[in-house]
This record gives structure tokens, C-alpha cells and sequence, in this order.
């Protein structure tokens, strides 16, 4: 087991690959922080609008940005090479002379994807964190001092006009993230409002505020997606708890992966193999159609780890996730178990 | 694990071990079972018999889910609307509610203490209501919205579509001697519940069925499926709007759920209502007639003077002013509705001067929900309720014909 370990990590290509994996959120961090573009809210990756108020949600972000495609890949060419791979260079062979039964192999193999799947999320989350408190800052403290007066004026906005069904067009005077990015620039009108309402006397002035005061505001100014602030420590909770559902998302992969490397003595047949069982999930997984079988799906509760941000956690999708999981987990291992253990391996 | 199931084999008389071939097929057999049992557990828990504890006539069910808005629950619950409404863009919100799925989280403990948010895959939207008034929470806007009030009658928003709100809401527009008829019991959210249906007799609606599940022993609804009739009256084979409860729990909810926290950093505003009818309803009470096709108008509620509600049952009918370049946009995308679209002729009545205003209408379709739009002159309204076509097309006449008489 140390040995497959070892194995993996002293490879140069598990390196590249993690760094490769690291590198794309860190590409998105610098042109987010050039130009202050953020997607528009509710469209573009899970968290990448949050994530110019605060640094400190980019690991959040990048894992969106990796999840669909990137990290999956990753591991079904990792997973897929561990025993196609050693078969193919010819080494299987001499591998199995060791007195090491075949099942305790296969084990070490799958801890042996795990780890690299731990270290990858580990590695993409710690370095997008430093990436983005050093680009973003941990909270701008611009945004809080515009947000703080808050409503305390009684009766502000009285006269504005055109709440309409939106709700959120009609704010004359929100401080939000809007107008974050650059305070001096007004918020527009919303269409059909004759006058900015009279709020935007009362809220859109900043009042004098000691600024290592907003600094400190500003630590704990992340939103959950409910709206409830996320003290860092929270955050770090729940930033964690995102990343172990990642990475048990990831077993699924790996566990198809592994299973067809015991199948065919090709990696890239394997790697191929499972990336088309993930494609046709995925899929069928935004199929109306296919809805009677979407939850037995290896991806259909992929996106489970944003439920994580939300107040209260949302487990139910996380839960049901964690089952799917583990049930391809098991079966895949049986399947690679019955198929390895008894296959003649003389070539 | 192999040791295990090696030495379950059989010995042979000679010791010999037996072929390769035995054993993988023994184990490719365990990953068989294995497989098979995962797969067989969803089937026979979702195949297990449904028991309600209590057994209930259907019209004592009925009469305990109208008065069960004092239980508390909380849960989650998915709703899907399958009317197929072109997206009109003054009225998204709604088209898009009601023509796909919903995923709602609900916490509820008296009439004014709920929280309901609107999950979306990054984000969510949660609406707060309280004794004083309701919170909107918007997560890919950043914005706190403190709303004062919204008119009694509004457009239809994601908390409507709960189980317990849908199901009150629509049976309080049935009629007492309309058809109560049993269902076969379901579970929903771990609830044997029992289920019943109000066959709507009135011909005026396109409300064929409320179908309703609810806890037998206090009357909480856990599943609704509203079901359409067709010119003749034959009901439609599936739902048009079905909701149930996938989580349940019956406990009161924490109170610290039902307080909107402000995080610094996001916006926060208020607006005096967050419906659209909210802000077209401010307008003076004769902007609407005061009876349309037969049915006269309901007293309307204080500040939204200008909305017209006309009847109290399912087949009510909704009139409010629209501002005439709203209503002109309105009628374009209408008639880029394709199949959905329909213009209705409508003839504008002469003046005092004798002169015909120009007149145009139309109606969005849906097999459940028609929407009609009228605009004559320099005014316009929107017509809208769950009513069949001829209904729709008297109340655009009606109107019309009334606008000669008001300023």
C-alpha cells in the first residue's frame, strides 16, 4: 500500500496533473481581478459573482470551476491507468509475483486514487484560497462601509416606485454588489421610476466609519446562499465539508475507472471508458425524460456541495449522493475483484 | 474476503482446488446478488404497502386539511408545472414557475412566521414572512428587500406552490357541494397519507380536479395535483401543476430560521410590494368595471383599489390596468407565442364624439392558466384566471365595451 503510494506520488505526471488542475482557477482569479467582471449573478459557475466581495469564497469557486470536467478527468486517468498501465508496461506480471494477493492490491490501488483525489481537492482548494485573499482581499471593506447605514432610516423607501414582481430592478439606492465594484458610479433607475426614490438619500450615503472597524466587518461579511453571514470559522467548516463530498463524488469515477483497467491491458481504454459512462450520465441526468432513472445516476447529485453554503445544510442531496456513491463503489470494486483475481494474466 | 468465500466452496474428494473457471463465476455471482439487492432496496421500500393510521371519509379529510393552517412542518418539497408558457418577460417569474420544476425548502410555523426559499443550482431566493411584513432574500442579486405589504391578490410565487398553501388556497375556491370522492392512500415524505378529489363542477373553469394527499390524523397536506377538463368535462389523464413533500417534519421550527440576517456587505432595500399587481393595483377603482361577463366585482382591498377580482371561487376572474406601452409590448410577444398565442377581435365602442378608439387583444393559452391582454386607445388591462376561452373572450367584450363609459 505504501508502495502504491509512493508509487503515485513520486510520479512526475500526478504532479503536472495536479498543478494543471490548480493552474485554471488561478487563470480565472487574475482576469476576475484585472477587470472586475463578474459573471452575472446566477449565471457563470457557482460562486465566481461572490467571489469579488470576498477572497475567502474562491476555493469555493474554483472547485466549481474543476468539478464538471477537469477533476473528473483527472482521476479516470489515474484510476484508469493503476492496473491497465502496469499491464501494459509489463509490469503486472512481476507485480503479482510478490507475495501480495491480488485483492490486497486492488485495495491499495483504490487507496491509492483516493489519496490523489484528496490531495488534488486539497491542493486546488488551498491554493485558490491563497490566490484569491491575495487578489480579492478577504472582504472589501468598500462594499461593507457602503452597506452598513442599512435601513435604519424608518420608512426609507416609501416612494419608490415599481416593486415589480423582479423585486430587485427597482432599487434605486442598493449598496450591494452592484455597485460595489465602483461606488462613485449610481446604481440605473429602474425603468418606469420617474425619480430615484427618497432611500437613496438615506441608505446610499456612507457614514463615517473607522475603516479597520469595516475591515474587521468585513471578515465576516460572506453570505451563505440563504443570506445568513458565514463567520470564517463557519466558512472553513462548510468549506470542508465541500470538499470530502467532492472527493467522494470522485470514488464513483474512479471506482469505473478501476474496474475497466482490470478489464482491458489499454489506460486509455479504461480512462475513455469511464469518461463516456460520466458523458452519458450527465447527460441523462438534464433529461426530463430520463427523470426515473436520473437518481441512480454516478453525477446526478454532483452539485450536492453547494448545499453545503446553504442555512441550514440542505443534506438531503448530499445524503442521497453519498449513497449512489458508495453503492458504485461497491459494486465496481466487487466486479474489479471478481474480474482480477481470477484473470490469467500471462501477457 | 476471498479466503472467506474460497472456503465456502465445496472440497473436493481429491483436495485439488477447484478450476479457475468455478470460482470466477462464483464471484461474478456475488457481484450479481450485490448489485441486485442496491438495486431491488429503492423498489421494495417505494413498493411497500401504504397504511394511513386512521381511516377518514374523504369530506372529513377535506374539512380538516381547509383548517390546517395552524400546524407547523417544515420540509422539502418539489413542485412541477407543466403548462408550457411561452416566457413573456413582464411575466417570467410566473411563466417559468409554473412550467417546470420547483425546488422548495419550507419552514413554517404560524400563518405569519415562513420562510420558503427557492433553491436554485448556485443560488436560492427566500421569501421571510413575518408579522409586520415580508423579507426578500435574493442570493444572485445580493439583495435584502423589506416589503411592506402585497395585495391579496397577486401573481402566483414559488411559496404558493407547498403542499399545505396550494391545497388551501384552491380548495377555498370550491364550492361545499361539489364531489368528494376517495384516492388510494400514498406515502409521501414517509407519510402514509390518504388522498381524496374534488371533481370542480363549475363549466366556467379549466379546474377539472383537486387531487389532494394529506396526513389523516391532523390534516396537513403533503401532495396536490391539480388536473384539467377538457369542452366536454372529461378530466386530463395527468396533472397540469402536482406538488408533494420529498422531506417532512412535523416539529416546530426553530425560531431563529424565520429571522432574516443581514450580512454587511449586501444590499438592503424596501419596497412598499414586491408584485406586480402590487404596483399596477394603485390606481383609482373605476379603472376597472364593476362587473365582468355576468359576475360582479368583489369589494377591493384598501390600496390596491385599481385591481378587479370578480367571484370567489376557482373560476374568479383577475382585471387589473396596465400602462398602454406595457400592454403594447405585452400583445408583441404574445403574438410571437407561436401555438400558445390567440388574438381575440375585440370592437372598441365609440365616445362621447362619436370616434372609435383603435382595439387590440390577445391571450396567452395554457391548459390551465389564460391570460388575456386589452388595450383600446390609450388604455389597457390584463385579464387573466384559471377560465375557459369563451369565459376569457366575454371579459375582454365587457370590458371593452365599459371603457366608453369611464374617463
Amino acid at each position: 500500500m505504501v508502495v502504491e503510494l509512493r508509487k503515485l506520488f513520486r510520479r512526475p505526471r500526478t504532479w503536472v496533473t495536479i498543478g494543471l488542475l490548480c493552474l485554471l482557477p488561478a487563470i480565472v482569479a487574475v482576469f476576475l481581478a484585472s477587470t472586475r467582471i463578474a459573471p452575472a449573478p446566477g449565471q457563470g459557475a457557482a460562486f465566481l459573482s461572490a467571489v469579488l466581495e470576498s477572497g475567502s469564497l474562491y476555493p469555493a469557486a474554483a472547485l466549481a470551476l474543476v468539478l464538471p470536467i477537469f477533476l473528473p478527468v483527472a482521476v479516470a486517468v489515474i484510476a484508469g491507468d493503476t492496473v491497465a498501465g502496469e499491464s501494459g508496461a509489463g509490469t503486472l506480471r512481476y507485480l503479482l509475483v510478490r507475495p501480495v494477493g491480488r485483492t490486497k492490491l486492488l485495495v491499495a490501488k483504490l487507496v491509492s486514487i483516493v489519496a490523489f483525489v484528496v490531495a488534488t481537492v486539497a491542493a486546488v482548494a488551498g491554493t485558490s484560497y491563497v490566490v484569491g485573499v491575495t487578489l480579492f482581499g478577504a472582504g472589501d471593506p468598500v462594499a461593507v462601509v457602503n452597506a452598513i447605514p442599512q435601513i435604519s432610516g424608518p420608512g426609507g423607501g416609501g416612494s419608490s416606485s415599481a416593486g415589480s414582481g423582479g423585486g430587485t430592478a427597482s432599487a434605486p439606492s442598493a449598496g450591494g454588489s452592484a455597485s460595489a465594484a465602483d461606488p462613485a458610479a449610481p446604481a440605473p433607475a429602474a425603468p418606469g421610476a420617474p425619480a430615484a426614490g427618497t432611500s437613496g438619500a438615506g441608505s446610499g450615503a456612507p457614514t463615517q466609519l473607522d475603516p479597520t472597524e469595516a475591515r474587521e466587518r468585513a471578515a465576516d461579511s460572506v453570505a451563505s446562499l440563504s443570506g445568513d453571514p458565514l463567520s470564517p470559522a463557519d466558512l472553513a467548516l462548510r468549506l470542508l465539508g465541500a470538499m470530502a463530498y467532492i472527493t467522494i463524488s470522485m470514488l464513483g469515477v474512479g471506482a469505473i475507472a478501476l474496474f475497466l483497467s482490470t478489464v482491458t491491458a489499454s489506460s486509455l481504454g479504461a480512462t475513455l471508458g469511464a469518461l463516456a459512462a460520466l458523458i452519458s450520465s450527465q447527460v441523462l441526468v438534464t433529461l426530463d425524460a430520463a427523470a426515473s432513472v436520473t437518481p441512480y445516476l454516478p453525477t446526478r447529485y454532483w452539485l450536492a456541495w453547494i448545499d453545503f453554503f446553504r442555512d441550514p445544510i440542505f443534506l438531503r442531496d448530499i445524503r442521497a449522493g453519498l449513497i449512489v456513491q458508495a453503492a458504485y463503489v461497491v459494486v465496481l470494486m466487487l466486479a474489479a475483484w471478481a474480474n482480477f483475481t481470477t484473470k490469467d494474466v500471462a501477457q | 474476503m476471498t479466503a472467506i468465500l474460497d472456503r465456502l466452496r465445496p472440497t473436493r474428494d481429491d483436495g485439488a482446488p477447484p478450476p479457475i473457471r468455478s470460482v470466477r463465476l462464483r464471484r461474478w455471482t456475488v457481484v450479481a446478488v450485490v448489485a441486485a439487492l442496491l438495486v431491488a432496496v429503492p423498489v421494495v421500500v417505494a413498493a411497500w404497502p401504504v397504511s394511513p393510521a386512521v381511516s377518514v371519509s374523504p369530506s372529513e379529510l377535506r374539512d380538516r386539511v381547509a383548517a390546517s393552517q395552524d400546524l407547523p412542518w417544515s420540509g422539502y418539497a418539489e413542485a412541477t408545472g407543466g403548462l408550457n408558457l411561452p416566457d413573456v418577460a413582464q411575466f417570467s417569474d410566473v411563466t417559468s414557475l409554473l412550467s417546470g420544476t420547483s425546488r422548495l425548502r419550507g419552514w413554517y410555523a404560524a400563518p405569519d412566521r415562513v420562510r420558503v426559499d427557492q433553491l436554485y443550482p448556485g443560488g436560492e431566493r427566500s421569501r421571510y414572512t413575518t408579522g409586520t411584513g415580508q423579507v426578500v432574500w435574493d442570493y444572485g442579486a445580493q439583495l435584502l428587500t423589506y416589503v411592506r405589504r402585497d395585495p391579496l391578490v397577486r401573481l402566483p410565487r414559488p411559496d404558493d406552490l407547498l403542499p399545505p398553501q396550494l391545497a388551501r388556497r384552491l380548495l377555498s375556491g370550491t364550492l361545499p357541494d361539489d364531489p368528494v370522492a376517495a384516492l388510494p392512500a400514498r406515502r409521501v415524505a414517509g407519510v402514509d397519507a390518504a388522498g381524496f378529489r374534488v371533481t370542480v363542477a363549475d363549466p366556467r373553469t379549466t379546474v377539472g380536479a383537486l387531487d389532494v394527499w394529506a396526513d389523516p390524523t391532523d390534516g396537513l397536506p403533503v401532495a396536490v395535483e391539480v388536473r384539467t377538463k377538457n369542452a366536454s368535462g372529461a378530466l386530463a389523464s395527468g396533472p397540469a401543476v402536482g406538488t408533494r413533500f420529498l422531506e417532512l417534519d412535523r416539529t416546530t421550527p426553530d425560531p431563529a430560521l424565520f429571522v432574516a440576517a443581514q450580512t454587511p456587505g449586501v444590499g438592503v432595500t424596501r419596497s412598499p410590494t414586491s408584485d406586480l399587481f402590487g404596483v399596477l393595483g394603485r390606481g383609482s377603482p373605476d379603472a376597472v368595471p364593476g362587473t365582468v361577463d355576468g359576475v360582479d366585482r368583489v369589494a377591493p382591498q384598501r390600496g390596491f383599489a385599481a385591481i378587479g377580482k370578480y367571484g370567489t371561487t376557482l373560476s374568479q376572474l383577475i382585471v387589473v390596468p396596465l400602462p398602454a406601452d406595457i400592454a403594447g409590448s405585452l400583445l408583441g410577444n404574445i403574438g410571437d407565442a407561436g401555438s400558445a398565442g390567440r388574438t381575440i377581435t375585440v370592437t372598441a365602442p365609440q365616445n362621447a364624439l362619436g370616434r372609435t378608439a383603435n382595439a387590440s387583444a390577445g391571450a396567452l393559452e395554457s391548459s390551465l392558466l389564460r391570460l388575456a391582454v386589452l388595450r383600446v386607445g390609450n388604455r389597457a388591462w390584463a385579464v387573466g384566471g384559471l377560465v375557459t376561452d369563451d369565459v376569457l373572450d366575454r371579459a375582454v367584450a365587457d370590458i371593452a365595451a365599459d371603457s366608453a363609459g369611464a374617463p
